[in-house]
C-alpha cells in the first residue's frame, strides 16, 4: 500500500508538479501522465474519484483550476489518500497563503519539500502542518 | 571574483525563467534550449550562487519539461556537498529527482550522505535520509545500514522517524540488513513518539503485505497496537496489516473480529470503517456476526449519494461475493441502479456485481435488463455489458441456459444493436449452439435468414463475423427451413455482398452451392414424383418455376465472381458454375431422359454429401492423432532454410503464376477442365515442386507412400501454403471446423430433464498451462521476504533452544507477558548470534557494539561460517539433523545448477538461510512434535492465539 506518484495539473492538462517514488524514465513518465490527465479530466463533478489506470489506482481531486491526482497500487485506501490530498493542499494554503496555481509554479522546489516531508518511500509520514513546514522555514531564514 | 559578480548580477533567476516560460515570444522549444544553454555555461560557474541557481533551473527543467539532466550528475554531487542548508537542499532534490541506481556518481555520494546524517542539524540528517531512501541502491544501502541502525535511536524524534521508514528502501536493496536491524525495528512499536510508532508500523505494513506468512508472530504487538491506538491513520495501516494476516491464520480472525466490529461502531472516519470492511472481506468471512455489521454498514454507505461511497462499496461488495452472496442479493436494487449511474466506474463495478450473482434460475431476467441498459448507455460501456452477457451465457458450454430458443434470440438482438463490436463472438455462439444443441437449430436458422436478408448489416464492419455465421448457419441446415429456400439464396446473392471481405464471401459462396443443391434435389424429386401421382410433391413450397429461376439468379451473380482476385471466391464460384453447367438441359428429349438421371444422381450424391450430420471439434483432436512411428519432428529442423528461399522460387516463375491463367477464364469456358490440362501451367508447377522436394527432401514423405499422381500445388497469391495438403485445408471455414473424424469425440452430455442436450466434448475445459503461469507470481519480493522469514526464524528457533533448556514453566510464563519492554523475547532477536544473551534484555548499547563488531567481521569472512559455528554452538545436532543440513545445501546446489537463482550472492544467502530453515524445523520439532509439517517455513504462532 504506497503511494506510486503525486501529480498536479492544471486545467489544460499541463503538469506542475510530478514527483513519482520509483523510477521511470521521462517518456514513461509522460506517457503515463498523458493518459492519466486525459481520462482524469474528461470526469465529472459527481463521478467518484477513483479511476483504475494500468495497475495503479489514480485518486484525485479538484481544487479550484487544479488536479491533484496521487497513483497508488491496488492495496491502498482509497479514502485516507484522498484526505491525504486535503492535507496537502491544507498545508500549501498556510505556506503560501490561498494557493494558486502559479505559486506552485514559482516555488516548485517548496512544494516538492513539503511533500517530501509528508511522504517517504510512498508512504504518508507526517500530516501535522507545523512539523512539515519547519524545515521549509528554516532553509527560506537562511537563505 | 568580479567576473562572478557580473555572473549572478546578470543571471536568469528560477523566477526569470518561469515567467519566460510563460510569456516566452520565439516558441517553447527554442526558448527551452536557450535556457538550457546558458545552464551548461553556469553550471560551470566558480561562484556557488550562480551554480546552484543554474542547478535550480535545470532541475525545474527536468522536472516539468523533462530535460535530460544526466550530464550534470556531478554537478548535483558539488552543490550537495555545499555547507549551506538552502544551496545543500537544492543539490539534495536536485539528485532525489534525477538520480536512479545507475547513476555512475552514487559512489560518490556515499561519504557525503554519511557525514550529513551526523550532522548536528536535524533536517539536514532528515535530508540526507530522505535522499537515501529515494536514491540508494545496493551498495549505498549496505554502506549506510549502520547509519540508519544508529539514528533509529537518535534522541530527535525527527531523525528516529526518518531512519526508520528508510529501512523499508533499505530492506528491498540490501535484504542482509534485515538482520542488523529488524529487531530495532519491532523495537519501535514501542517507540514513546506516536510519529516514530507510525513510521514502523508504516515499514512493517508495507513488509507484511508483500510476505504475510513471515509476520504471524507480531500479531500481539498488532493487536496492543490497534487497541490502544487513537491516530487514524495509525489504525488504517493496522488493520491493513490484519487483513494480510487474519486468512492465515483463523484463530486470528477469531481473536481480533471484536475489535474490528468495535471500531467499526465506534469510529466517525469513513476511511478507518472502509478500512475494516476490506479486512473482514479478506479474513473474517466466517465471523457471521462481523459480517453481519459489515454489511449493515456497507448498506448505509451506500445509501448515500456520494459517488465516492457508492463504488467502494460496490467494490466490498464484490469482496463478499465469492462467500456471502446475500449480502449482494440484499443490495441487489441499488446495484442495479447503479448500471445507470453517470459514473463509467461505478457501472462497471456493479456489472461484475450483476455478472457474479447470475445463475440458472434468474439469467433469463437479468439478461433481460442487461438488454434494457444496452440500449439506453454509451458504446464503450454497451459493449462492457454485451461482452459480459455473451462470456457468462457461453460459459461452460452453456450450462446456464435452459431456454435456448431465447438465447438465440437474445443473440440476434445483440446482432442488431448498432454499436455492437463483438460481432465475431455473436457468430461463433451462434454456430456453436447450431452444431451442439439440435433442437434449437430450426431457431437458430430462423435467426440466420433475418440476419441475411437485411441489407443494412452489410455495411457494418463490425457484424461480419455475425453473417459470416449465419450464412453458413443457413447453408447447412436449408433443409430445416424449406419454406424460405429460394428467399435465402437471394440473401446470399444480394448484390450487396460484393462489401464483404473475401472470407466471409467464400463462405457465402458455399452456402450458396449448399441451398442449391437442395432446391434442385427437392424440384427433380417433385418432378419425378410428379410423374407417378400428381398430389403430393416435397417441392410444393418452391413455386413453380423456382428452379429456373434460382440457376439464373446464379449465373447472373457468381459470374462476376469468376474474376475475383481471392482465390477461394474464385474457386468456389467456378465449382458452382460448374455444376449448373453439367445439370444444363440438353435440348434433343432422348438424351434429356438419361440426363435426368445422371443430373438427378449427381445431386443425390451432393445432397447426401450435405447432409452428413457435422459435430463440434475438439481443440485437442489434433493431440490425439497417433504419431506415426519412426517419425521424429523434432529432428533436422534447422536444415530447412528459410522461407524467404522459396518465396524466391516463387518469383521466378512469378509471370507464370496460375492466377493469371484463371482471370482469361469466362463463364462460357469449360470449367470442368483443371488447370493442370494447361501444360505449361503444369510444367512450372511441377518443376516448382521438384524443386523444394529436392531441397527439402527430409519433409516429404517416401513417394510411393502417397498417392502416386500427386495433384499440383495452387499458388495462391496472398497466402502460400508450404505444402500441397495445406492448400487442401486452407482457410475454407467448412473443412476446418468440420471433419466427420471429430463426431467420434462426441458425447452426448446428460442434463436436467428440460434442458436441450448440448454436445459437449470431454476434454473441453481443459486447460494445462494455468498452474505453471500462477507459480511464476511474486519471485521479485521472495528474497526480501524469505530474508525476513529467516530473520523471525532465527529468532524463533532460539527461543525454541532456550525454551527447551529452560524448564516448561517459562513458556506458560512468557505467554503473559505482553506489556512493553518484555516483548522482544517473543521477537527477533539480532542478539541471538551471541551466546547466552537469552531472553533477559541485554543493555542497548552492548548490542549495538556486538551488532556492528558483526557487521565489520560479516564483511570480512563469509558470515555463512559463524553461523554454523553458532548453530553448534548452540545446541549439539544429532547424525540425523547434519544429514538434513547437508541435504539442504545440496538440493540448493541443484538449483544453482538449474540457474533458478541470479546472482551468486543471492545463492549464498539462500545457502545460509536454507540451513536455517532446517536448523528451526529441527528446533521446532524438539520443542513441539505434534507441529504440523505445514510449517516448516512458517515461523510459530506465538501463544497470544492459542
Amino acid at each position: 500500500m504506497t503511494i506510486r506518484f503525486v501529480l498536479l495539473v492544471n486545467k489544460q492538462g499541463q503538469t506542475r508538479l510530478a514527483q513519482y517514488y520509483e523510477y521511470l524514465t521521462i517518456d514513461e513518465r509522460r506517457a503515463l501522465e498523458g493518459e492519466i490527465v486525459r481520462k482524469c479530466l474528461a470526469r465529472s463533478e459527481n463521478q467518484c474519484s477513483f479511476v483504475e489506470h494500468r495497475n495503479y489506482k489514480i485518486i484525485y481531486r479538484r481544487y479550484a483550476s487544479l488536479f491533484f491526482l496521487v497513483g497508488v497500487d491496488g492495496e491502498e485506501n482509497e479514502l485516507a489518500i484522498l484526505e491525504f490530498i486535503h492535507c496537502v493542499v491544507e498545508t500549501m494554503d498556510r505556506y503560501f497563503g490561498n494557493v494558486c496555481e502559479l505559486d506552485i509554479m514559482f516555488h516548485l522546489e517548496k512544494a516538492h519539500f513539503m511533500l517530501e516531508e509528508m511522504v517517504m518511500n510512498g508512504c504518508i509520514v507526517e500530516t501535522n502542518k507545523v512539523n512539515i513546514l519547519a524545515p521549509i522555514q528554516l532553509m527560506d531564514k537562511s537563505s | 571574483m568580479a567576473s562572478s559578480i557580473m555572473e549572478s548580477l546578470f543571471q536568469r533567476s528560477l523566477d526569470d525563467l518561469v515567467k519566460g516560460l510563460r510569456l516566452q515570444m520565439i516558441g517553447e522549444s527554442r526558448y527551452l534550449a536557450k535556457v538550457l544553454d546558458e545552464v551548461k555555461k553556469e553550471i560551470n560557474s566558480t561562484d556557488a550562487a550562480t551554480k546552484v541557481v543554474a542547478l535550480q533551473k535545470l532541475t525545474y527543467l527536468h522536472m516539468l519539461q523533462g530535460s535530460d539532466m544526466e550530464w550534470a550528475s556531478f554537478h548535483v554531487v558539488q552543490v550537495m556537498t555545499m555547507p549551506k542548508f538552502a544551496y545543500k537542499k537544492i543539490g539534495y532534490l536536485a539528485a532525489s529527482q534525477s538520480f536512479h541506481e545507475e547513476t555512475d556518481v552514487l559512489v560518490l555520494t556515499t561519504n557525503l550522505l554519511r557525514k550529513d546524517m551526523g550532522s548536528k542539524n536535524e533536517y539536514e540528517t532528515g535530508m540526507a535520509i530522505e535522499c537515501l531512501s529515494r536514491i540508494a541502491n545496493r551498495d549505498l544501502a549496505s554502506a549506510l545500514t549502520q547509519e540508519i541502525f544508529t539514528m533509529m535511536t537518535s534522541g530527535r524524534t525527527f531523525v528516529r522517524k526518518k531512519a526508520t521508514l528508510a529501512l523499508l528502501r533499505v530492506f528491498s536493496k540490501y535484504p542482509d540488513a534485515i538482520r542488523v536491524a529488524f529487531k530495532r525495528l519491532v523495537e519501535k512499536m514501542d517507540d514513546p513518539d506516536p510519529q516514530v510508532v507510525s513510521a514502523a508500523v508504516s515499514v512493517l505494513c508495507e513488509l507484511t503485505l508483500r510476505d504475510p506468512r513471515s509476520y504471524l508472530p507480531l500479531a500481539p504487538e498488532f493487536y496492543r497496537l490497534l487497541e490502544s491506538s487513537t491516530s487514524n491513520w495509525l489504525s488504517i495501516k493496522l488493520v491493513k496489516i490484519f487483513g494480510a494476516l487474519t486468512p492465515l491464520e483463523p484463530r486470528l480472525g477469531r481473536k481480533i473480529a471484536g475489535l474490528l466490529c468495535e471500531q467499526m461502531n465506534k469510529t466517525m472516519a469513513k476511511s478507518l470503517l472502509f478500512e475494516c470492511i476490506r479486512t473482514v472481506t479478506l479474513g473474517l468471512t466466517d465471523h457471521a456476526g462481523a459480517v453481519k455489521l459489515a454489511v449493515e454498514k456497507l448498506k448505509e454507505i451506500m445509501a448515500q449519494a456520494d459517488p465516492n461511497l457508492k463504488y467502494l462499496g460496490l467494490q466490498a461488495l464484490a469482496a463478499l461475493m465469492p462467500v456471502h452472496p446475500w449480502a449482494v442479493a440484499d443490495n441487489k436494487d441499488t446495484i442495479v441502479q447503479c448500471l445507470n449511474d453517470g459514473d463509467p466506474s461505478i457501472q462497471r463495478q456493479s456489472l461484475v456485481l450483476i455478472m457474479g450473482m447470475i445463475s440458472e434460475s434468474n439469467v433469463t431476467e437479468t439478461v433481460q435488463v442487461l438488454l434494457q441498459y444496452v440500449r439506453s448507455t454509451d458504446p464503450i460501456f454497451c459493449n462492457q455489458l454485451i461482452l459480459s452477457i455473451l462470456s457468462i451465457c457461453s460459459r461452460a458450454c452453456y450450462e446456464m441456459i435452459s431456454d435456448f430458443p431465447w438465447y438465440v434470440s437474445v443473440l440476434a438482438q445483440i446482432a442488431h444493436i448498432p454499436f455492437c463490436e463483438h460481432g465475431e463472438e455473436v457468430g461463433r455462439q451462434l454456430m456453436d449452439i447450431a452444431l451442439r444443441v439440435e433442437s434449437v437449430r430450426r431457431e437458430v436458422v430462423k435467426v440466420a435468414r433475418d440476419l441475411l436478408v437485411d441489407p443494412a448489416l452489410l455495411a457494418c464492419v463490425p457484424l461480419q463475423g455475425v453473417l459470416c455465421a449465419a450464412a453458413w448457419v443457413a447453408g447447412e441446415y436449408v433443409a430445416l427451413a424449406p419454406l424460405g429456400a429460394f428467399e435465402l439464396l437471394e440473401a446470399l446473392l444480394q448484390p450487396g455482398t460484393r462489401l464483404l471481405p473475401m472470407a466471409i464471401h467464400a463462405v457465402y459462396l458455399q452456402a450458396v452451392l449448399k441451398v442449391f443443391v437442395f432446391i434442385a434435389t427437392a424440384c427433380y424429386q417433385d418432378s419425378s414424383l410428379g410423374q407417378q401421382n400428381n398430389e403430393h410433391g416435397s417441392s410444393q413450397f418452391l413455386g413453380e418455376g423456382s428452379l429456373e429461376a434460382a440457376v439464373v439468379l446464379i449465373i447472373s451473380n457468381v459470374t462476376p465472381l469468376v474474376n475475383s482476385v481471392n482465390m477461394e471466391v474464385q474457386e468456389r464460384a467456378c465449382n458452382l458454375l460448374g455444376l449448373l453447367q453439367a445439370l444444363e438441359k440438353p435440348t434433343n428429349s432422348e438424351d434429356g431422359e438419361r440426363w435426368r438421371d445422371e443430373g438427378f444422381g449427381a445431386l443425390e450424391a451432393l445432397n447426401e454429401v450435405f447432409g452428413i450430420e457435422l459435430g463440434p471439434v475438439s481443440v485437442h483432436a489434433q493431440g490425439r492423432v497417433v504419431v506415426p512411428e519412426g517419425l521424429d519432428v523434432e529432428d533436422n529442423l534447422d536444415a530447412l532454410g528459410p522461407i524467404g528461399d522459396y518465396d524466391e522460387i516463387l518469383l521466378e516463375a512469378g509471370e507464370k503464376r496460375p492466377t493469371s491463367v484463371y482471370r482469361e477464364w469466362d463463364a462460357g469456358f469449360v470449367i470442368t477442365q483443371q488447370s493442370s490440362d494447361d501444360p505449361s501451367l503444369a510444367d512450372a508447377s511441377a518443376a516448382l515442386l521438384a524443386q523444394h522436394r529436392h531441397r527439402h527432401e527430409n519433409y516429404y514423405l517416401p513417394t510411393d507412400a502417397v498417392s502416386r499422381d500427386y495433384p499440383p500445388p495452387h499458388f495462391s497469391s496472398a497466402n502460400t501454403p508450404t505444402t500441397p495438403e495445406a492448400a487442401a485445408s486452407s482457410t475454407s471455414l467448412d473443412s476446418s471446423m468440420l471433419g466427420e473424424s471429430s463426431q467420434l469425440w462426441t458425447k452426448p452430455r446428460q442434463t436436467k430433464a428440460r434442458r436441450p442436450v448440448v454436445v459437449k466434448l470431454d476434454d473441453e475445459d481443459d486447460m494445462p498451462e494455468l498452474s505453471a503461469h500462477a507459480k511464476k507470481k511474486g519471485l521479485k519480493d521472495e528474497f526480501l521476504a524469505s530474508a525476513i522469514r529467516d530473520a523471525l526464524a532465527t529468532d524463533e528457533s532460539k527461543q525454541r533452544v532456550d525454551a527447551n533448556g529452560l524448564e516448561s514453566a517459562h513458556r506458560g510464563h512468557s505467554s503473559r507477558r505482553h506489556r512493553h519492554g518484555q516483548h522482544s523475547t517473543k521477537h527477533p532477536e539480532n542478539g541471538s548470534k551471541h551466546d547466552g544473551s537469552g531472553p533477559s534484555q541485554p543493555d542497548k548499547t552492548l548490542v549495538g557494539q556486538r551488532i556492528r563488531e558483526e557487521v565489520h567481521e560479516g564483511k570480512k569472512q563469509t558470515s555463512d561460517v559463524s553461523r554454523k559455528e553458532q548453530g553448534r554452538n548452540k545446541y549439539r545436532p544429532s547424525k540425523h539433523e547434519i544429514m538434513v543440513l547437508e541435504d539442504g545445501l545440496s538440493s540448493n546446489s541443484e538449483n544453482e545448477r538449474e540457474g533458478t537463482f541470479e546472482l551468486k550472492e543471492n545463492a549464498r544467502w539462500k545457502k545460509k538461510q536454507q540451513k536455517q530453515r532446517h536448523s528451526h524445523r529441527q528446533n521446532q520439532h524438539h520443542a513441539r512434535s505434534s507441529v504440523p509439517t505445514q510449517a516448516d517455513s512458517v515461523p510459530p504462532i506465538p501463544d497470544f492465539l492459542l
